[in-house]
């Protein structure tokens, strides 16, 4: 048995909620400063961990691997084992790779000169999947447009190398849907936000600023039109955004947008999207706003 | 001068805000000899408002609204990648158009 520099026990249950965003937060902060040491992380206690968070904790274990210390996962219930090996997500973290199972979209990491790469993730992971319904191609083009948006977004704002993503698919529920997690270690929005505004605003305040329309942290040109084209596709789909990102955590829901008090600080930005597979709008998606190509400049 | 963009970009994707450099430098030599620019985004897979921003939003910086208007011209382009290009110059016309206000006025906003 390995003994540990570090060890931490993974609670009861990991999902996409503030007790599991305080959890991954306090990973990434008691894990930052540590090297060539044995980080041990329990899973004894652990009774259901969300699939689609693998990339949080891969985004935090990546670092942890690259500043020379040795990560050991213990105690993983059968099934959580089972998840995280289909998901390959262990292959990242020293299991040997079986066969990815159908309803995971697997874990990977991507830069940004990855573009083909992430376009075949998606395809293969998402769209081409037999449980996806068929959606046109424009319809498909839109959700992957938005997508990339978030990872376009958390490497040129986060200024990071990688954006870690991992979903998981779940055909059989009463509303059929994926649930897809970017994460990244960057810059958070709350820094981004408060330095370009010269403010002190909270995490939730720096968050809701990014969601609205034009806002960009950019300075002396445009942006920020991203993250409010996912928010209105996932309006759309009757399904839900959230984001987390230093100690802010803002869920977008059926038009509302909901703030969450976070306990801790997460030392760059989740983003978690949840689709509805079975939504006709989503699916026949069509383009309402008709643009007159000779009003456009 | 026509400008097939998968040409300037060597590809059909265009993700990141980087590969707009190009596409912008090419329309940007072209319209300093007032010259008009067929943009073509025939075969073009998919496109962000990034790369939008760096390959045309930032046009609006360097020449006035109405030059825009009446030399770029487009030759093809999906109903999907016309409505981003549309936010993406709308927003570019509002910001240049005064960029201090435009800042200050988010500005204001959140600090009261």
């Amino acid at each position: 048995m390995v003994e540990p520099d570090l060890l931490i026990h993974v609670p009861i249950r990991v999902r996409g909620n503030t007790e599991g965003y305080d959890f991954l937060s306090t990973l990434a902060a008691e894990t930052m400063v540590i090297t060539h040491s044995k980080l041990v992380l329990d899973f004894k206690q652990c009774k259901w961990f969300e699939g689609n968070l693998c990339a949080v904790l891969g985004s935090i274990l990546d670092g942890v691997k690259a500043r020379q210390n040795k990560i050991y996962l213990r105690g993983l219930e059968p099934y959580i084992l089972k998840a995280f090996t289909r998901n390959k997500f262990l292959d990242n973290f020293g299991d040997k790779p079986i066969a990815q199972d159908s309803l995971t979209l697997q874990y990977t990491k991507f830069g940004l000169d990855d573009e083909q790469m992430a376009m075949e993730y998606l395809a293969s992971q998402l769209f081409d999947k037999k449980d996806m319904p068929q959606m046109s191609l424009e319809a498909r083009k839109q959700v992957m447009v938005a997508l990339f948006e978030v990872c376009v977004n958390a490497l040129t704002h986060g200024d990071c190398k990688n954006v870690y993503v991992c979903g998981q698919i779940f055909p059989n529920r009463t509303n059929p849907e994926v649930l897809l997690t970017f994460a990244d270690l960057g810059r958070t929005i709350k820094a981004n936000v408060n330095e370009f505004l010269k403010a002190n605003l909270s995490g939730n305040k720096t968050v809701l600023w990014a969601l609205d329309d034009r806002n960009t942290t950019k300075i002396g040109t445009t942006g920020g039109l991203g993250l409010k084209i996912l928010e209105s596709l996932v309006l759309m789909n009757q399904g839900s955004l959230q984001i987390v990102s230093g100690d802010g955590f803002v869920e977008a829901d059926s038009g509302t947008r909901k703030e969450f008090e976070m306990g801790r600080h997460f030392p760059g930005t989740i983003v978690t999207i949840k689709l509805r597979l079975k939504d006709d709008n989503f699916y026949y998606m069509s383009n309402e706003v008709k643009v007159d190509l000779d009003d456009i400049f | 001068m026509d400008l097939i963009i998968s040409e300037v970009i060597d590809g059909t994707t265009a993700i990141a805000p980087s590969k707009g450099e190009g596409v912008h430098d090419r329309i940007k030599a072209a319209l300093e000899k007032n010259e008009t620019v067929y943009l073509n985004f025939q075969g073009m897979e998919l496109m962000t408002t990034a790369f939008l921003n760096s390959a045309i939003g930032q046009l609006y910086s360097e020449f006035k609204h109405e030059v825009l208007r009446d030399l770029l011209k487009i030759r093809w382009i999906s109903q999907t990648d016309a409505v981003l290009l549309k936010k993406v110059t709308d927003t570019a016309k509002l910001y240049f158009s005064n960029p201090e206000g435009f800042e200050g006025t988010i500005n204001e906003r959140m600090n009261g």
